[in-house]
């Protein structure tokens, strides 16, 4: 079921001048198991991969996990994200709270304490999406980031 | 099978989209996306989306979100709550 999606970043804080010229496709998959098997297969077909960045081993420090491989396609430089469903979501809500409050997060801004709830967010929805349970140690500081970082998360 | 180019704009705060269009031709539907980004530029709370695919039925399923899919649920995951 192949889609294309166009989409500019509206975000401020984006400098255009350390973009690349690069185009970008994502690929959402079940789990970990189905995005590593994608690697597999995209480092084993006969595509020019450059690069192969693996957030999901060293998560981005505000806890951005995917897998990200640019490979060279007809002279073009192509990024594919591979994401888990849970993964995609996470992201997905860091930019809503991009787009509502324009905090800048996914360039690294944003208030710090908003920051670490999002790490910890991230953190705890990759590991019960596969099964683990919170410790009741981890919930108590969540909630208390939570409730810290409420007053940036209510829309105005 | 042909592309069709949809351009959704979605309401963060209503939660719902607020317009829909189709259009069969790339360069006029990229133009139309650019004309919306440059008028919605400087608000908040506005998703504006151009996505192609072979019918409205496969965006329903690969963007279900935009077209009042309950969001999946997970007590860690960090939403907008309302003011």
């Amino acid at each position: 079921m192949p889609t294309i999606l166009y989409k500019l970043a509206r975000f401020p804080n984006m400098n255009l001048t350390t973009m690349q010229d690069i185009a970008g496709c994502r690929v959402i998959l079940p789990d970990q198991t189905a995005v590593f098997r994608m690697l597999r297969r995209i480092q084993q077909n006969s595509w020019d991969v450059r690069e192969t960045y693996d957030y999901v081993t060293n998560p981005k420090g505000d806890g951005y996990r995917a897998v990200h491989v640019v490979v060279q396609r007809d002279r073009r430089l192509v990024e594919i994200q591979l994401r888990t469903t849970w993964q995609h979501e996470w992201a997905r809500t860091v930019e809503s709270l991009d787009l509502i409050h324009g905090h800048g997060l996914k360039e690294g801004g944003g208030p710090e304490v908003l920051r670490r709830l999002l790490e910890r967010s991230a953190y705890a929805v990759e590991a019960t999406s596969q099964g683990e349970r919170m410790s009741e140690d981890f919930d108590r500081e969540f909630q208390k980031l939570r409730a810290q970082a409420e007053p940036f998360l209510r829309r105005t | 099978v042909p592309v069709i180019h949809f351009l959704l704009v979605y309401d963060l705060d209503r939660r719902e989209l607020v317009s829909q269009d189709a259009f069969d031709d790339a360069a006029e539907a990229a133009a139309a996306y650019a004309e919306l980004e440059k008028r919605h530029r400087l608000d908040r709370g506005y998703e504006i989306v151009l996505v192609g695919a072979d019918s409205i039925e496969t965006i329903k399923k690969t963007h279900g979100q935009y077209f009042g899919e309950r969001e999946p649920v997970n007590p860690y995951l960090v939403r907008a709550s309302a003011s």
